[in-house]
């Protein structure tokens, strides 16, 4: 009867010891992951949000130099997941997502301005250009009949004066 | 037809004025549009000059060179820099073919590069070898780990054997441009690389 519960126990504190000591390091693994692969999809939306912006013609410099941050978190997040220390795997990826958090309202307001200004810009430079331009065009002309309407009275006068 | 003085004088200044006035809309239309569309990559020495390239390696001492991408393509990119080493023996990347080399990357190290900007990092780097001996004669370097910006990568299946010819050991350390193409979702090679060639003196 011993001999029969003598495996049995050693499995069951087997399954004890699994349960306690192994399960939290892969479920600290699983989480490394989920967070990696979470902060990997934040930097794409990201990359999009500031891609849209660019072509609204914002400037991104500022876009750019915090996604390179997060990207330089998320690599060395990735190195610590590949060495096994997945504390510092999460904490990376964790800290290269939150450094996004108010990236695409701050990609969308460059946008806005940028398309603002845009519309502004094409107002000024070509719309007030073309009406300036023909505004020019329009001013000479009229200089161009006053001058001959004063020119011809002064030779009409001049020829009556000749005449008398 | 008779032009008088005044006339003359009225059209020369009206075109000169409409012109002027004119410039902002024209300088839109008489732009040269950009017809080639390409990304610049390069490494420099530790002057940030392209000179004095570390090639003589002793273990652990460290070695500063400069990377650089500059983005030409017409809007912003997402590329990521491939850090790999390999030995003579071992596949390089094909400047012919427009191929990858097919070695793992050790390291990557990704870049956000807006269109007409120029994005550029320090790389320090240090090897850790042990050089294999038999009667007293070098035979081969067996690369133990390399550190890159402070990261200590394995290169536990790396060995650089002797080179008669040149009279060294030697190791390239490369780095290869890769793109985010958004369309498929994946990083593409982008055609371009870079690297040095060292000599494991000691």
């Amino acid at each position: 009867m011993l001999h029969f519960k003598e495996p049995v126990l050693l499995v069951i504190i087997l399954l004890l010891f699994l349960a306690v000591f192994v399960s939290p390091v892969w479920a600290d693994q699983g989480t490394a992951a989920t967070a990696i692969s979470s902060a990997k999809k934040s930097i794409l939306d990201c990359y999009g949000a500031a891609e849209e912006a660019e072509a609204a013609d914002a400037n991104i410099t500022v876009l750019t130099s915090i996604l390179n941050e997060a990207g330089l978190l998320l690599t060395q997040a990735e190195l610590a997941y590949a060495k096994t220390d997945f504390d510092e795997a999460l904490n990376l990826a964790v800290q290269s997502q939150s450094s996004l958090s108010n990236f695409i309202s701050e990609a969308n307001s460059l946008k806005e301005t940028a398309k603002q200004q845009k519309n502004q810009d094409f107002l000024l430079n070509v719309v007030g250009s073309i009406a300036g331009t023909f505004f020019v065009i329009v001013a000479g002309f009229v200089v161009w009949l006053y001058l001959k309407k004063k020119y011809a009275i002064a030779g009409a006068n001049n020829s009556d004066c000749t005449r008398v | 037809m008779i032009v008088r003085g005044y006339e003359a004088l009225l059209i020369v200044a009206t075109l000169f004025l409409s012109l002027i006035v004119a410039s902002p809309a024209l300088q839109r239309l008489l732009v040269y549009p950009r017809t080639e569309f390409f990304t610049e990559m390069w490494l420099l020495g530790p002057e940030h000059k392209a000179e004095n390239f570390p090639f003589n390696i002793s273990r652990n001492d460290n070695y500063n060179v400069f990377l650089g991408i500059r983005n030409e393509l017409g809007s912003c990119a997402y590329y990521s820099i491939q850090v790999k080493f390999r030995n003579q023996t071992q596949p390089a990347a094909d400047s012919f073919n427009w191929k990858p080399s097919s070695l793992s990357p050790l390291y990557s190290i990704s870049a956000f590069v807006a269109d007409k900007e120029t994005w550029e990092i320090p790389i320090g780097f240090s090897f850790n070898y042990v050089q294999d001996n038999y009667n007293e004669t070098l035979l081969q370097v067996q690369f133990l780990d390399m550190t890159i910006n402070g990261y200590v990568l394995r290169l536990d299946d790396y060995a650089a054997v002797w080179d008669s010819e040149r009279s060294g050991f030697f190791g390239n350390l490369f780095f290869e441009l890769w793109i985010y193409n958004g369309t498929v979702g994946v990083f593409q090679y982008h055609e371009r690389f870079t690297g040095l060639w060292f000599n494991m003196t000691g």
